[in-house]
């Protein structure tokens, strides 16, 4: 037996390439792969979920004056009497085609209504979650910080208790009482609406104030654990200044939690805004899918839910892009801390 | 590796701005809030349609009231003044209208004898769809309507006895399309100018937020109603949703919203409050009806005389309005039409005399959340318990209720029916007593009762006020005495405005054509 040549035993350049670039390919390979599995369960989840809603709605949209005759010709006008197969192919059909249907209730293209709702449920949601970023990762390390080593426990405890005070408080309530405080009282802020950036504050306010309070208690606790690594404590023996110290040797560590926790955050604000909508009147997503539900309009809920799941995908697959730049281990599903 | 957080910060920062720079453009030119020339109306939800015809629900009629005129308007007691039509005359069979001089549409043109026939006809036809059709002209039959232009004169027939035909034609519903809109149905969808014959067009829409209207030029024959206010005629009118009844009120107090339909606990946020105009007007009319089929309970007049008996009308109207309602004595309240409010006709109210009647009786109550969460089903549930019946209470959402109850697709015994009559019409609940059952008719209860349906037939062939009203009597006392229906108490809709504006409901239905600002 010989020994392979130099040349036998090395893989050839554009081989070597490949391995260099296959964690990013197989990374994209399996989560292309996911989002068709997402995409393919949430048109079939959707379908068969409106079909165990109670209630026709041929007779819900028709109304309550409505005759028979009507009632039945609605119901043949949209469909509803065609075998449930074949509604689910022109359904699946319609969706591979980018047509989402229209409106049981008003006619519309449900393409149109997530077109007009979509960007007032996305202002609120990215507006709040820059928000929350920027409030709750100096506040968690600040306090991590200043409370390292068990130093300044009032601080600490204080911190506990506010936020998860904080926190506990629904949406609608903090909703109400900004309301009350800011638009009622003291006439700052409008009460509802979307006419003026003002209009913004209160909702943004409502739903960000709860996720802030998570963020800062996990980046409170992850700093803590970081601050206690030893390359920092030589970093601190370096004598650098804190803004580096912290910016550039603790943030970068609490990017993995923090980023995908901000994930999962975005993807909860952008379809469950629906109370604050309606409170403060936010013509956003949530309040047409709840008034879907209501009056029975099937492809508008399927139209909306299916919509807001690829995005939730589209938004988990960018925080883990972002995530395996920072750290490349994370695209094997490794951790990534310290 | 600060680059790439940067970076996202940035993006979504940007990408936030940038939306609310687009979201801010679409709805600031449109509801940038009340002042000036302009006035702010609420609607609980979005308009379904712009196609007045069409309509199904409150904002529907509230947006066809701006957009369309109809021939004829209804005020105080059933009253009928002039709208397109200056003149009119009216039998069970055909009603006969002259056209004012001058009229024209939102584009300027002018609206003929003939394009109001054909909108006429087009309302009629089932084709269309239009669920009002039926509460016009009566369920299936044969409408033709003409017109003569040079008279100005149109003639609607009908082939079977009608007589709210006159009062049905003042139904918002029975709004004007003009003929560039019938060509060109687009123009009805958008509401643009051209569409209708009323006092505005939509200029922007922001479904979920507001429908911005602009006043039309050339519009000079609004209703002469008895108690019209006083005031200008708005420039601008922004129709605004706001689903939630807090919000309105919260609006309505820092004067960001002018006027507002409240039938919750925030109407008494403004009752007494000075720099508030409140009208209560009870719509939302509550009744027991019975499911009359053989098998259950109510089919049995003795069951139905023994609920009657146990339930109080007064016990109802805290339960579900905390008093502030309108104690029914027939099934719509007095501001109706030849209502009965005879209270002797009523089953009176006898707990002790019910115990007996109910004991171990199965009742399965079915009703809708719709109103007060559902509160008027559990009283019903709680009292004919105390009496000894055995109930189920199921207390669903409207759509699941109209299913399987109006539809009698459920297994129900008796529900609470909350008849939102926006026509104020007698027929409109009488109609779900009488005729076919569900899938053919839309007598859910399956009441048959021989001498109501004399008296309502009696009613509909007559356009003889006394003698209609004598004929309604007698339907009435004839459902009452049967105890087919229960009569209880009546919601009211609040409906607000603020000291800038004022505007009335003539006959308990707000008219939003007549806001004015003071």
């Amino acid at each position: 037996m010989t020994a392979p040549t130099a040349a036998e035993a090395a893989p050839p350049p554009a081989a070597r390439a490949a391995a260099a670039r296959s964690p990013w390919v197989s990374f994209l390979l399996r989560r292309l792969a996911g989002l068709v599995a997402v995409l393919v369960t949430l048109v079939v989840g959707t379908f068969l979920i409106v079909q165990l809603i109670p209630g026709d709605p041929a007779r819900t949209i028709a109304g309550s004056n409505a005759t028979p005759e009507r009632i039945e010709q609605l119901r043949t006008q949209l469909g509803l009497d065609q075998p449930l197969w074949t509604q689910f192919t022109d359904y699946a059909g319609g969706v591979l085609r980018g047509d989402l249907g229209t409106s049981f209730a008003n006619g519309q293209p449900v393409t149109q209504i997530i077109g007009d709702r979509l960007p007032f449920t996305a202002e609120l949601a990215l507006i709040a979650i820059v928000l929350v970023l920027l409030v709750s990762v100096p506040f968690g390390m600040a306090v991590a910080v200043a409370c390292r080593g068990g130093r300044r426990r009032p601080l600490d405890t204080g911190f506990s208790a506010v936020t998860a005070l904080a926190g506990a408080i629904p949406e609608y309530v903090l909703g109400t009482v900004l309301v009350l405080a800011f638009a009622i009282t003291f006439k700052v802020f409008p009460a509802a609406g979307a006419a003026s950036l003002g209009a913004l504050v209160l909702p943004v306010l409502a739903i960000s104030v709860g996720p802030i309070c998570t963020m800062a208690r996990i980046v409170r606790r992850e700093t803590a654990a970081v601050l206690e690594q030893d390359y920092l404590r030589t970093a601190r023996g370096r004598r650098l200044r804190a803004v580096r110290l912290y910016a550039r040797h603790a943030l970068p560590n609490l990017m993995t939690s923090t980023l995908t926790l901000g994930g999962l955050i975005l993807s909860g604000l952008l379809g469950g805004t629906v109370v604050v909508e309606i409170v403060f009147a936010w013509p956003g997503l949530g309040t047409a899918v709840v008034n879907a539900i209501t009056s029975r309009d099937y492809p508008v809920i399927q139209g909306v839910v299916l919509v807001l799941g690829l995005l939730a995908t589209l938004l988990n697959l960018l925080v883990d892009i972002v995530l395996g730049l920072l750290d490349p281990r994370t695209l094997n599903g490794k951790a990534g801390s310290a | 590796m600060n680059r790439p957080l940067l970076t996202l910060g940035a993006a979504a920062l940007t990408a936030g701005l940038a939306v609310t720079g687009c979201t801010t453009q679409s709805s600031d030119s449109s509801s940038s809030g009340s002042g000036g020339d302009k006035a702010s109306i609420a609607m609980a939800s979005d308009p379904t349609t712009l196609d007045p015809q069409k309509g199904t629900v409150a904002a529907d009629f509230l947006m066809a009231r701006m957009l369309y005129d109809s021939l004829v308007r209804r005020d105080d007691g059933g009253k009928i003044i002039a709208g397109l039509a200056t003149s009119w005359k009216a039998s069970p069979t055909k009603a006969e209208f002259t056209l004012r001089d001058g009229l024209t549409c939102s584009d300027g043109k002018p609206l003929t004898a003939t394009q109001v026939a054909k909108s006429i006809s087009r309302f009629a036809d089932p084709a269309t769809g239009a669920v009002s059709a039926a509460q016009v002209f009566g369920p299936g039959n044969k409408v033709t309507a003409t017109g003569d232009d040079a008279g100005r004169t149109v003639t609607v027939s009908l082939a079977t006895p009608w007589s709210d035909l006159l009062m049905g034609l003042s139904l918002p519903q029975a709004g004007i399309v003009c003929g560039a809109a019938l060509d060109d149905p687009g123009l009805i969808k958008k509401g643009a100018k051209g569409a209708g014959t009323g006092p505005y067009y939509v200029s922007t829409a922001t479904p979920g937020s507001n429908y911005a209207l602009a006043a039309r030029d050339g519009y000079a024959w609004a209703p002469a109603f008895a108690k019209m206010p006083t005031g200008k005629v708005p420039k601008a009118v922004d129709m605004r949703v706001v689903q939630s009844e807090a919000t309105q009120a919260n609006q309505l107090q820092i004067g960001d919203l002018d006027y507002g339909g409240i039938t919750g606990a925030d109407a008494a946020r403004f009752t007494g409050k000075p720099g508030f105009t409140i009208a209560a007007n009870p719509i939302i009319r509550m009744m027991v009806v019975f499911n009359e089929r053989s098998g259950h309970p109510g089919a049995d007049p003795k069951v139905r005389e023994a609920v009657a008996r146990a339930l109080d009308r007064q016990a109802f109207n805290q339960a579900v309005t905390r008093g502030s309602g309108v104690l029914l004595t027939s099934i719509a309240d007095a501001k109706v039409p030849c209502v009965s409010t005879d209270e002797s006709l009523l089953t009176k109210t006898d707990p002790a005399a019910a115990k007996g009647a109910l004991k171990g009786v199965k009742i399965k109550v079915v009703g809708t959340n719709a109103v007060a969460g559902g509160a008027g089903n559990e009283y019903v549930q709680a009292t004919l318990k105390a009496a000894g019946a055995n109930v189920q209470l199921r207390n669903i959402d409207s759509a699941t209720w109209g299913t399987d109850v109006l539809g009698n697709k459920g297994d129900w015994d008796l529900t609470v029916l909350p008849n939102l009559n926006l026509t104020n019409l007698l027929t409109t609940p009488a109609s779900q007593l009488a005729g076919a059952e569900p899938p053919k008719g839309r007598n859910f209860g399956g009441v048959q009762n021989a001498a109501f349906l004399k008296g309502m037939g009696k009613a509909l062939s007559t356009t003889d006020e006394a003698a209609k009203c004598g004929a309604w009597g007698d339907a009435q006392k004839a459902l009452l005495q049967r105890n087919d229906v229960i009569p209880l108490a009546a919601a009211n809709v609040y409906n607000i405005g603020t000291k800038r504006v004022s505007a009335i409901t003539p006959d308990g239905l707000f008219q939003p054509d007549t806001i004015r600002i003071k």
